[in-house]
């Protein structure tokens, strides 16, 4: 289990990280979701050692990570997808290997495995990004570690590799290993993540399920009659917030249900078209969530 | 902003009594296994290779030239296979900030250190690389200058002093590669590293020598460097004996390097 406590970093007058604090647990995967320049890059930095937080820890197990013995066996971090252009793919993993103390013949085993072995003795300068993810997602993979850090893992993947990526990480939960993957996309992360946390201008917003959070999002009826205007004054007389859409003689409805807004109508015989529940889907949420802590939004 | 959901997990950290914590014992076992990291890193792209070869031929070609073209008595395998060790060891500085600055500008200094959390060890294991491999081009340089200017045609000539030169060349290449090693760490970028280096060393220290006075001169790091070759004039002799330069020039050397660990160890690769 991974325990990020009170982790805070800043730069100059800029507080990048505030105050982290979350978990991660074994047999689940953790989406970790924030926009861009919330901290997700310099947290996952600050747990494995390469950014040195001002205050805060983090654990593995309860162990801190520069105290750990083999770090590539407790923790796979591919928080980029750098490698020298001008060394081979099999070669960019001896050198991890190597560094880890780990043995060579891990090297075609993670290369199998994340589907690269074909290209093994190619240079990484001629990789496209999907390969480049890949063969860091292979480093990570290295020292059979229990848990995994993967910094946009999805970024360059095409259709196929992103699906894999999903099946693998889940795969990999589902045997008891831990997985943390970042993503600025929530939608994609709630595919195949247990638990979200999610993060703006360096704070936690909300850490949770992803049914917990789905659950959050603000729900409203759709309604579709010949009598907009009718209808529109009967519901605020209720008490409803309605909102007149663009798109044909439809409703937005907040404040009423379905089954209110359909008893209404008959009693007033005012004819429905349409009556549906619309949710709000993750990326308004996270929208919602994160919109003042955000530190590029657009007008 | 708020916090809209409750954290789900219990944050109490559970601290067992450190039993895959890092103890001493284990230390000589990591520094092997990032030497050998290093060792791969340094083999495995094409930069050093070519380095070497630009050793050789320029140590043949500058011998072979000399002794082919140079009509004086003292031309001969014992004075002139050791004229290309200046070169040797600008290039011995210039692998040594690429040692470091290519993992900067690839961004690999991630991995590493994620690898190696004690950036002391990969800094350890970098500099024996890079002192061995710069010990490697400095040998080279000087078997091909004996090769070229042996077949320059001249004589052997008094072979006796050659084990002498070839240890102070070497030292210069090893402590040349030493030094940029630091300044790689120090700068983290090959551009910038290489040009101030070649041209501290090639232009700055010349014009300074102009007009500053000898006991500034000497004090000079390529200088004091070059004086481990003794290649000045006689009549111009200012540098210290071989011994003391040699210790101005590694007193450079290691301090670019401590300067660039102590750079490392605090700011983020």
């Amino acid at each position: 289990m991974i325990t990020v406590e009170h982790l805070t970093k800043t730069y100059g007058d800029r507080r990048a990280v505030d105050d982290l604090t979350f978990t991660v647990e074994p047999g689940r995967v953790t989406g970790f979701v924030g926009p861009n320049g919330s901290g997700k890059s310099t947290t996952m930095r600050m747990m494995v050692g390469l950014t040195r937080p001002d205050t805060g820890n983090v654990f593995y197990d309860g162990t801190p990570y520069d105290r750990l013995a083999q770090p590539a066996t407790t923790i796979g971090a591919a928080l980029d997808a750098s490698a020298h252009p001008g060394r081979t793919a099999r070669n960019h993993l001896r050198t991890m290997c190597a560094a880890s103390g780990l043995p060579e013949s891990r090297v075609d085993a993670v290369m199998a495995d994340v589907g690269i072995s074909s290209v093994a003795d190619k240079r990484v300068g001629g990789f496209s990004l999907g390969m480049r993810q890949r063969l860091a997602l292979a480093g990570a993979l290295l020292g059979e570690p229990e848990t995994l850090l993967l910094d946009e893992p999805a970024n360059g993947l095409d259709p196929d590799g992103i699906r894999w990526l999903r099946s693998y990480l889940r795969d990999y939960a589902d045997e008891g290993g831990a997985v943390l993957v970042s993503s600025h996309l929530i939608a994609e992360l709630s595919l195949f993540a247990d638990d979200l946390v999610v993060i703006g201008a360096g704070r936690l917003l909300a850490a949770a399920t992803v049914d917990e959070i789905t659950s959050q999002a603000a729900s409203s009826v759709v309604v579709e009659t010949p009598t907009p205007a009718e209808l529109t004054v009967l519901l605020r007389d209720q008490g409803a917030d309605v909102t007149e859409l663009l798109a044909g003689p439809r409703l937005s409805v907040n404040g009423a249900t379905r089954s209110q807004i359909a008893q209404l109508a008959l009693d007033h015989h005012i004819r429905l078209d349409e009556l549906t529940d619309q949710r709000a889907s993750l990326e308004d949420l996270l929208v919602d969530l994160t919109h003042d802590a955000a530190e590029f939004t657009s007008a | 902003m708020t916090t809209t959901l409750e954290h789900p997990t219990n944050l109490e950290p559970t601290r067992p009594a450190g039993t895959t914590a890092t103890t001493a014992a284990n230390r000589p076992a990591r520094l092997a296994s990032s030497l050998r990291s290093e060792w791969i890193k340094l083999a495995t792209v094409r930069s050093p290779r070519a380095i070497l070869a630009l050793t050789i031929a320029v140590g043949g070609t500058a011998a072979f030239m000399v002794a082919r073209f140079v009509d004086e008595t003292d031309v001969n395998v014992a004075t002139v296979f050791g004229f290309s060790a200046v070169f040797t060891a600008v290039f011995a500085a210039v692998s040594g900030i690429l040692i470091y600055t290519a993992e900067a500008e690839h961004h690999t200094a991630h991995q590493t250190f994620a690898a190696e959390p004690r950036r002391g060890v990969v800094i350890a294991a970098k500099t024996t690389v890079t002192a061995i491999y710069a010990a490697v081009l400095g040998l080279s340089g000087l078997a091909a200058g004996a090769a070229g200017a042996a077949l320059g045609g001249v004589e052997a000539g008094d072979t006796s002093t050659m084990p002498a030169t070839v240890a102070w060349a070497t030292g210069f290449a090893v402590l040349a590669g030493v030094l940029g090693l630091g300044i790689g760490l120090i700068a983290r970028h090959s551009a910038a590293a290489i040009s101030g280096v070649l041209v501290w060393w090639l232009v700055v220290e010349n014009l300074v020598s102009v007009f500053a006075p000898e006991r500034v001169v000497r004090l000079m790091p390529f200088f004091a460097g070059n004086g481990m070759l003794e290649i000045v004039e006689e009549g111009e002799r200012i540098a210290f004996d071989r011994p003391l330069t040699s210790v101005i020039f590694a007193t450079y050397a290691i301090g670019a390097l401590l300067i660039g660990l102590a750079m490392t160890a605090r700011i983020d690769p």
